[in-house]
């Protein structure tokens, strides 16, 4: 099973044409992960949701929100266990840090792909993740001299 | 119908102006008492609180891709998203970047689009009706949306075990 983790908006919108790409190369299933409020998305086989880490119009508030979404983040990814998670791959944002590095932990193969809308500095969880995944993309070249290791893949 | 023959025709123009998931209510605000005396506008305000007096509101739109079909230019957030979809599909655009929000994505994206003359971009209230004007009179030619399609999937893939 590929697990996908994705955020609302764009990111979620780059999960979809990731899936779109999966299901033409291969037959498997396709879970998920992404923030309340996106859970009706009938594009995946399955939708598991967790509340957004970051609140758009206020640093605070995000902050005194993370033990509360470190817990909830820990509980779904143990409902997720029981689907044999083969890879995991995400489009960001925040929520995926904390996935990402309990899958990398376990040996299971981590992709990120760092977000269509940055072209000259990564985004935050770009600059955390580069140390955590397998394999990190990029979908603007401007993107290739910020990290060593990270591989142009074109755009989703 | 050109843009610029539907003003000779007195036929009104359409705008959609859509701003993805997050509210704008600033935005709708200025639009409605500007250009929304002007032109027939549909406002997509998500879950704001300021709903316009002029044309036609919705939060969310259903089918988006076939919906903006039907307008002669977009006033649109600069979400990657809707951005990107929009180009896509070769609408006439104003992309204005939403600097209200605490992360400042939006603006390297408009930087983008402007750098590579894909759309009007507008920085601030002040111009979408500038940029809106030049786009009707016919004075700005865009570039079209060449996009490299993703080519890295076999590669993930096989880092199935």
């Amino acid at each position: 099973m590929v697990l996908i983790i994705a955020g609302s908006g764009g990111h979620l919108e780059q999960a979809r044409r990731l899936k779109v790409l999966i299901d033409s190369n291969i037959n498997a299933k396709v879970i998920l992960l992404t923030e309340d409020g996106q859970s009706n998305d009938a594009n995946f086989d399955k939708v598991f949701s967790i509340p957004e880490l970051r609140n758009k119009h206020s640093w605070i508030k995000t902050f005194f929100g993370l033990p509360n979404f470190f817990k909830n983040t820990l509980r779904t990814l143990m409902l997720i266990d029981s689907e044999n998670v083969r890879l995991v791959i995400s489009t960001g944002p925040g929520i995926a840090i904390l996935p990402m590095i309990y899958y990398r932990l376990r040996s299971i193969p981590t992709v990120y792909i760092e977000t269509w809308s940055k072209f000259s500095s990564l985004s935050l969880t770009g600059r955390i993740l580069k140390y955590v995944v397998k394999l990190f993309i990029v979908q603007n070249k401007g993107l290739c001299g910020t990290f060593r290791k990270a591989v142009y893949g074109g755009r989703l | 119908m050109a843009l610029f023959e539907k003003q000779y025709m007195g036929v009104d123009y359409k705008i959609l102006v859509t701003i993805g998931t997050t509210s704008w209510d600033d935005l709708m605000r200025y639009i409605d008492k500007t250009l929304g005396k002007k032109y027939k506008i549909f406002y997509q305000i998500a879950d704001g609180n300021y709903v316009p007096n002029t044309g036609t509101s919705e939060r969310f739109i259903s089918n988006f891709q076939s919906f903006c079909g039907e307008f002669d230019i977009i006033i649109t957030h600069a979400g990657a998203g809707t951005v990107y979809n929009l180009l896509e599909s070769n609408s006439l655009l104003v992309v204005i970047p939403n600097v209200d929000r605490i992360d400042k994505h939006q603006l390297e994206l408009a930087d983008f689009i402007d750098r590579e003359n894909l759309a009007a971009v507008a920085y601030c209230f002040e111009e979408i009706e500038e940029k809106i004007d030049d786009i009707i009179r016919g004075g700005s030619n865009f570039e079209s949306y060449k996009k490299e399609e993703f080519f890295l999937i076999e590669d993930i893939l096989a880092l199935i075990q």
